[in-house]
């Protein structure tokens, strides 16, 4: 509890994570798709609020900090909604008007839960390495190692379409 | 190939960016001074807070009081100092306890040691300034009779420990029903054992203690106390990847606390009290390397324990959340 990287004063608090929240927003989106992203949101500023004395700067960056709690609270909101309708097999964030982009999704939906949420981390989301890697708990080389294998599985699976 | 599937992915999740709504802004005002609250849920329960004040107003008997069996006197029967966990620091005759005869207990900063003839039972206590006790024994000195070690080695006068009051200069430890179940009476010297003078000597009360004793702040309103009742139960964490034994916290009927990091098993005893008052003590445990989370340890240094929905919410004195729990 010694150190405290996050402002006490409420409004200096929400001042110091404006600039994430469109990487909050966006992880929230992606990983809790069936939940609503905006409470998730809020859960997550709440959530860093009671726990800002927990924040230590010499540990990382806010975002990753942040992102953290988002990839939990997105994973509890997840199981929350689990309860009362089934994941959809595709996507629904998809854009939709790209026909590849829907067998993109479709594919991604056959691989491990680990490299998914790795694709969704980097190339959805639109996190660093070194914040996939927090919302992963692991390192860095262990996020991009399982970036190449996703990538490798995806075109195994998207070729074996085209064939068809 | 893998180049182009690393295009097609960047692709996609930039157009998928492009038509997501913007973020929602933040709210300051949801962010209330001491502690946070939940800015969607505080309408959730302001009006059972409301009730509450209300019920306090009328009867002076808060809803949690209601709900939940109070093993303690209220503060407001007596003087603060009645309910200072520091005085009970000190070594002790004990005395209203059958089968200790001649047996004194050593109250240091969190350390128990029960003198008996035969030897030492030894462990750790807290104590709290809502009248809270809990205190368990974990080592037993091979001349004493030893329980098999499945069993609790807490002596039952002290399992049945949940409470303390000072009755002038003596304290008595009560049970459940707020019955002595053992008075303290100062002057206690422990029988002559092969012990150091630091072992046997009258404790001191040290600064840790001091902090360590101060009343904890009350529950964020965004929690609902959790009563004895609701505690009771096998605890665990979120899924942590890569770890074969899920870590877990066992709160049972008897009070008695048992724990697993997934590595280190731990034990201990614990009570609750009003208002989500949870106090706890952990005895040792192995130290196997293991990333996981000691979730007997979150609950050994709580002092206060909020249901939020489902979740177990775990806080320290300073209302600050150590940790979040489901059932498991």
């Amino acid at each position: 509890m010694a150190s405290t990287g996050a402002p006490n004063d409420p409004d200096d608090f929400g001042v110091w994570v404006q600039p994430f929240l469109g990487p909050i927003a966006h992880l929230a989106g992606r990983l809790a798709p069936c939940a609503d992203r905006d409470d998730i949101v809020q859960e997550v500023l709440v959530r860093a609020w009671v726990k800002r004395q927990l924040y230590d700067p010499a540990r990382g960056m806010p975002s990753t900090w942040l992102l953290a709690i988002t990839a939990d609270l997105a994973a509890k909101a997840r199981r929350r909604v689990r309860w009362h309708a089934p994941l959809p097999d595709v996507p629904d964030p998809v854009t939709g008007q790209v026909d590849e982009d829907i067998d993109l999704a479709r594919a991604m939906t056959r691989l491990s839960r680990r490299q998914r949420l790795a694709v969704e981390c980097v190339y959805f989301a639109a996190l660093s390495i070194a914040d996939t890697a927090a919302v992963m708990d692991c390192a860095e080389g262990t996020v991009k190692s399982t970036l190449a294998d996703a990538r490798a599985k995806l075109r195994t699976l998207l070729e074996a379409k085209d064939d068809c | 190939m893998t180049a182009e599937i690393e295009e097609r992915l960047t692709a996609a999740g930039r157009r998928w960016r492009a038509v997501q709504p913007a973020p929602p802004s933040v709210d300051s005002s949801r962010f209330p001074a001491r502690t946070g609250v939940r800015g969607k849920r505080r309408g959730r329960w302001a009006p059972l807070a409301a009730a509450a004040a209300v019920a306090v107003l009328v009867t002076g008997v808060g809803v949690s009081r209601l709900v939940d069996r109070a093993p303690t006197p209220p503060l407001t029967d007596g003087p603060a100092a009645a309910y200072d966990p520091l005085a009970l620091i000190g070594m002790w005759r004990l005395t209203g306890v059958e089968g200790e005869s001649g047996g004194v207990l050593r109250l240091s900063d969190w350390k128990l040691v029960l003198f008996r003839p035969c030897g030492t039972l030894s462990g750790s206590w807290r104590a709290a300034t809502d009248g809270l006790f809990v205190g368990s024994v974990h080592l037993i000195s091979p001349e004493c009779a030893r329980p098999s070690p499945s069993d609790d080695w807490t002596p039952a006068w002290l399992r049945d420990v949940t409470a303390f009051r000072i009755d002038g200069k003596v304290p008595e430890l009560l049970d459940a029903d707020g019955e002595p179940a053992a008075r303290l009476l100062p002057g206690g010297e422990p029988a002559a054992l092969h012990l150091s003078p630091d072992e046997t000597a009258p404790p001191i009360v040290t600064d840790r203690a001091r902090t360590q004793a101060l009343p904890a702040a009350p529950l964020p309103p965004y929690l609902v106390p959790a009563s004895r009742d609701a505690l009771v139960g096998r605890w665990v964490a979120d899924e942590q990847d890569g770890h074969p034994t899920r870590p877990f916290v066992e709160l049972t009927a008897d009070g008695r606390l048992q724990g697993s990091d997934g590595c280190n098993g731990s034990s201990g005893r614990w009570v609750a009290g009003p208002d989500g008052a949870l106090l706890a003590t952990e005895g040792p445990t192995t130290l196997m390397a293991c990333s996981n989370q000691h979730l007997a340890r979150w609950v050994s240094q709580a002092r206060r324990a909020g249901l939020d929905g489902e979740e177990l919410v775990l806080l320290d004195a300073n209302a600050v959340e150590l940790g979040r729990l489901h059932r498991g």
